[in-house]
Formats: C-alpha cells, structure tokens, sequence
C-alpha cells in the first residue's frame, strides 16, 4: 500500500515500448477524458512477478482507470469512446511487447468483487491521479498507515 | 481450423446464446458464448478478408491492428472487457449481457459482410 500514498513512476522493469505505450493511454484518457480520476498498476507486473517477455505468453500489463462517477455503468455507457481512445493509443505503438489491458470503475468500485478491489489495494502502484484518490483506495491508505505508523 | 469451421462454431454459439435469452442465470454463459463466437467470427473474417488468421485470443487486438482492422480491434478489446466484468465483477446485469451482444453483433457483420 506503500506505492498508493504517491505518484510513482512506471516500473522500470517493463521494456521501453511497453512503458511509452502505458505513458500514451494515461496522457490520452487524462486528455479526452477530464471524468478521469486515477489511473493504477495492479496485478503481477505491479508485484514484479510477470512472466518475461523470452517466454511464449508474457504477462499482459493491468490498469484499472477510475472515473468520477457514481454509475456502475460506466464501461458500458461509455464503452465506445473510452475503447476508441485506448485504441488511438494502441495504433500508435504497435512495437510494443505486451498487451496492456485496461479496466475501468466508478469512484466506488461498487461494481467490483471485493477481492479484485482488495488486490488492486494491495498491489497496485499509482500511475496517474488528478485530485484525491477514491474513497475505497483512501480508506485503505489510512488503515495501512495507522497499521504501520512507520512506513510513510 | 478452416474459415468455414470458425463460421460454423460461431453459428452454433449464436444459436445457444439465442435459446439462453430471458434465463435469469445464463447472463454469465451469454457474455462468454459471445466472447466466444466473436472470436470465431473475428477468425472467419480475417480469414475471407487477409487470408490470415489466429488459433489463439491472446494478442488479439494487436493482430487485428496489425490487419488494418483498427474498429475491429476496439470491438473486441471492449468485448473482453465485458467478459473481464463478469469473472471480477460484482454480478452480472443486463446491461452487461446486452453490451456483450451489441458488440458481438456488430463483429458477426463485419465478418460477414
């Protein structure tokens, strides 16, 4: 929970391609989409414990982006143009090695499973935030820092 | 498989995923038979139209991009989304089983047409 107090900056440990292609999706939905609230790393790339890319199936790169909206819906409803931004981004750098993935939640994450959220809390490093995080991300960060009163 | 196999298999799931509709607990089976046929369809199409295709989802939409089929590629990455939804997701709601048909009924045309 550490990585979620701050911005950090892409992992190191992904390739070149891939981190231009994950610093492309973060400038474009940031730029055409301003109900855009936080972007996160999560998942085994986020933990440093992807499948190389010298393998046949690399690990893909997860990020789930969070909107200001209460709607669970809002994938759905706005499916098209947050699909057609990722794709811009994704016709841009075709070079890159791995697949990276992209989730999208309200500022609830109401619509998640409770599990998915907790590994999200618990892995995830934060890419990208234009104010405060999410109640449920901010939730946790208070918990972790009175559970561990030294690691900020 | 050959082009007709994967039109084959998306016909047949179309034809399950129709006989589901209105059963309250086949949105989950829904969403993976049109991530499913969509995937065939996606094969056929490439396959009548680039003479190319891929036996495996993985990598899809890059292959797809790769093909000058950009729309294409945003269908399915979407697709795979909803499908994403229903495995970390909460519950499954109808708008979710109708997003899941909408975009594969529009690459059933695309691999048609």
């Amino acid at each position: 929970m550490q990585s979620m107090n701050k911005i950090q900056a892409i992992p190191p440990w992904l390739d070149k391609a891939t981190r231009t292609l994950i610093q492309d999706i973060i400038d474009s939905l940031s730029l055409r989409h301003p109900d855009l609230l936080t972007i996160i790393l999560y998942g085994s790339v986020a933990r440093h414990e992807e499948r190389p890319l010298e393998v046949p199936h690399p690990s893909d790169v997860d990020l789930l982006a969070v909107f200001d909206t209460d709607d669970p819906h809002v994938a759905i409803y706005h499916g098209d143009a947050l699909s057609h931004t990722l794709g811009l981004a994704y016709n841009r750098h075709l070079d890159a090695p791995r697949d990276v993935q992209v989730l999208f939640a309200s500022r609830t994450l109401q619509e998640w499973d409770p599990t998915f959220v907790a590994n999200v809390k618990r892995d995830g490093i934060l890419l990208f935030t234009r104010d405060e995080l999410p109640a449920p991300f901010v939730i946790a960060q208070e918990h972790s820092a009175k559970s561990q009163p030294n690691a900020l | 498989m050959l082009a007709a196999a994967h039109q084959q298999a998306a016909e047949e799931i179309e034809q399950a995923i129709h006989a589901l509709k209105g059963a309250s607990y086949a949105s989950r089976m829904i969403i993976e038979g049109a991530w499913g046929a969509a995937f065939h369809w996606i094969a056929f199409g490439c396959e009548t139209k680039h003479r190319s295709h891929q036996e495996s989802h993985a990598r899809l939409g890059t292959f797809l991009r790769h093909q000058g089929e950009p729309d294409v590629a945003e269908w399915w990455d979407d697709l795979d989304r909803v499908r994403q939804g229903g495995w970390y997701g909460k519950g499954i709601d109808p708008e979710a089983v109708q997003r899941a048909q909408d975009l594969l009924a529009r690459i059933h045309a695309w691999a048609t047409h």
